[in-house]
């Protein structure tokens, strides 16, 4: 296992896709600080490092996408794998080896991003106003969902002898969880409660208010809020957002995923052929 | 007569492209979800309405909310990803399986191999476009009422968002034929889609911020009254409007948001250019890849 992982990251360390996806995820961090300042600069927007600080998170989703297919879709395009069994290793410690080294490097991602977040936003925004003891376990939760991430991808690529369609369909998954969560957590916000249209009466503008039909109630309501905790970008936007209702229980879920995810690959790919 | 020998090696490759096309999965896969998003949008929306209680039994309460336009022209804001992973994957195997270099072989030449994949992509996206279409219409139309906004707006709006495909498929296949790598110019193609719909949408929302500010204030006696408009720093101005709303028009991403939404008020302007950017795109690409080196 160790000579599998010393090899996997011999060879990240010479990996240009390896570099860049760092050099990527750094600069996502600055222009994410960078927007913030134009909107202040714009249209005085109210600023502050908390709508940004959690980036990281929502990020990771796409750039693992890409980033896991590519690598370990490499180990089948270039053999690798075949390489690895004929010398001895096992097929449960390839898969892991595969996954414990991309999991790492998107840590790296998230921590370069954080870092440039930081590092920009601090001086130029000022610190974050959530206290240091709420946020850090946050933080730490936050970097959970990259492991979730890297689990669901590690699947996918390492049972998919076909890099391509490995980095279609991971990228595809990323997009369709995206806009599932972005579904969900639009309708888990909507209030219970609207607005009526202003009226004018006595010449005074009145509002009233009238139940939301928009508004979740019951079964349906803690489906929608199971699928938004479950999903790891569901998980990224309730962290970005500071929306999560039951922060302590992400990190649990996000594990729950992860182990899943690699029994279920492990299982599939011990059954594969690898021709 | 060297107009049709100019042509007929490009039918025979359409043909082959076409025959290929018919028995991948990848098509089939392509169009099943289409079709299945089209019946989706439209049962969603329809169970949507009747949990809010509105009566869809009567004509003039369905058609009034123009229901069925509301779903049935979704496709524009998806089909751009799916004509990037068609391509991608159709065109992209002829690099991988060796394609390329056998047609050249048996003497077609690059002109004839570049058009003929980049018909055959824009027709696999087409076929998938009119599949979500139909599905939409056949579902919604018994549910939702049928059409109700103008005839013209419609037709335009299908007609462009066709250009709008070809542009998308232009780009494609520019990318995908001069990339010898088929998982490179797949990430190439969906991380570009997905980026420009990204930015379509903010560039959306920054059009649509009004000119002013409706503020209300509370008064002492527990009303709420109007206060006087305030002018609204994010509504953009001058130049600033215009290189928006140009960009907003030129990008295939952003004619996918306007055409979603039925939001577009030049559809001249949008038809030209994506027509223009589809030439554009697809005689850069034949001239790039006319010159690759394909080893």
């Amino acid at each position: 296992m160790r000579n599998l992982l010393a090899a996997n990251f011999f060879r990240l360390k010479k990996s240009v896709l390896f570099w860049g996806a760092l050099a990527v995820s750094f600069g996502v961090g600055l222009m994410l600080v960078l927007n913030r300042l134009g909107d202040r600069a714009s249209y005085g927007a109210s600023i502050s490092l908390d709508q940004i600080i959690f980036g990281h998170a929502v990020t990771i989703g796409l750039l693992g996408s890409v980033f896991v297919s590519l690598f370990l879709g490499a180990e089948y395009s270039d053999g690798a794998i075949r390489n690895k069994l004929a010398a001895g290793h096992s097929r449960t410690r390839v898969y892991l080896a595969g996954f414990l080294t991309v999991a790492g490097c998107c840590l790296l991602f998230c921590l370069a991003c954080l870092a440039a977040v930081l590092g920009l936003g601090v001086p130029l925004i000022g610190p974050p106003s959530v206290p240091p003891g709420e946020l850090l376990p946050l933080l730490a939760g936050s970097l959970v969902v990259a492991l979730s991430f890297c689990a669901l991808f590690a699947l996918v690529a390492l049972n998919c002898s076909r890099k391509a369609v490995s980095v279609v369909v991971c990228m595809l998954g990323i997009i369709f969880m995206m806009s599932l969560t972005t579904y969900l957590s639009a309708r888990l916000d909507q209030p219970e409660f609207r607005d009526t249209v202003p009226l004018v009466v006595d010449g005074q503008l009145v509002t009233g208010t009238e139940p939301n039909p928009l508004y979740l109630r019951g079964a349906a309501r803690e489906v929608y809020q199971a699928l938004d905790d479950l999903l790891p970008y569901g998980q990224a936007l309730q962290y970005m957002t500071f929306s999560a209702a039951h922060p302590e229980r992400l990190p649990l879920y996000s594990l729950a995923v992860t182990a899943l995810s690699t029994s279920a690959g492990i299982a599939l790919f011990r059954r594969k052929d690898l021709k | 007569m060297s107009t049709w020998w100019g042509v007929a090696p490009v039918i025979k490759l359409l043909s082959a492209n076409f025959l290929r096309l018919r028995k991948t999965n990848l098509i089939w896969g392509s169009l099943g979800v289409c079709v299945g998003l089209g019946a989706l949008a439209a049962l969603g929306e329809f169970r949507f309405q009747m949990s809010t209680g509105a009566d869809l039994s009567v004509p003039e309460v369905a058609q009034a909310k123009a229901l069925l336009e509301g779903q049935f022209f979704e496709y524009a804001a998806f089909i751009g990803i799916l004509a990037a992973e068609l391509i991608a994957l159709f065109v992209g195997t002829e690099y991988s399986d060796g394609a390329i270099r056998n047609k050249l072989v048996v003497g077609h030449s690059r002109l004839s191999i570049y058009f003929a994949n980049l018909i055959a992509g824009f027709a696999g996206s087409l076929v998938c476009m009119a599949g979500y279409m139909l599905s939409c219409f056949a579902v919604g139309a018994p549910l939702l009422g049928g059409f109700t906004k103008p005839a013209p707006l419609l037709l335009s709006a299908i007609f462009g968002s066709i250009l709008m495909l070809a542009a998308f498929c232009a780009i494609f296949t520019f990318v995908t034929m001069n990339c010898s790598k088929k998982s490179t110019s797949a990430v190439i193609c969906l991380l570009g889609s997905f980026v420009l719909l990204i930015v379509a949408v903010v560039i959306n929302a920054r059009l649509e911020a009004p000119e002013f500010i409706q503020n209300y204030e509370m008064s002492v006696n527990g009303q709420v009254v109007g206060a006087v408009p305030e002018p609204n720093p994010m509504y953009l101005r001058g130049t600033e409007r215009a290189v928006y709303q140009f960009l907003y028009d030129l990008l295939p991403a952003g004619q996918a948001v306007q055409y979603t939404t039925l939001g577009f008020t030049d559809p001249a302007r949008l038809m030209g250019l994506s027509g223009l950017e589809a030439v554009v795109f697809s005689v850069a690409g034949a001239a790039l890849f006319k010159r690759k080196d394909l080893k």
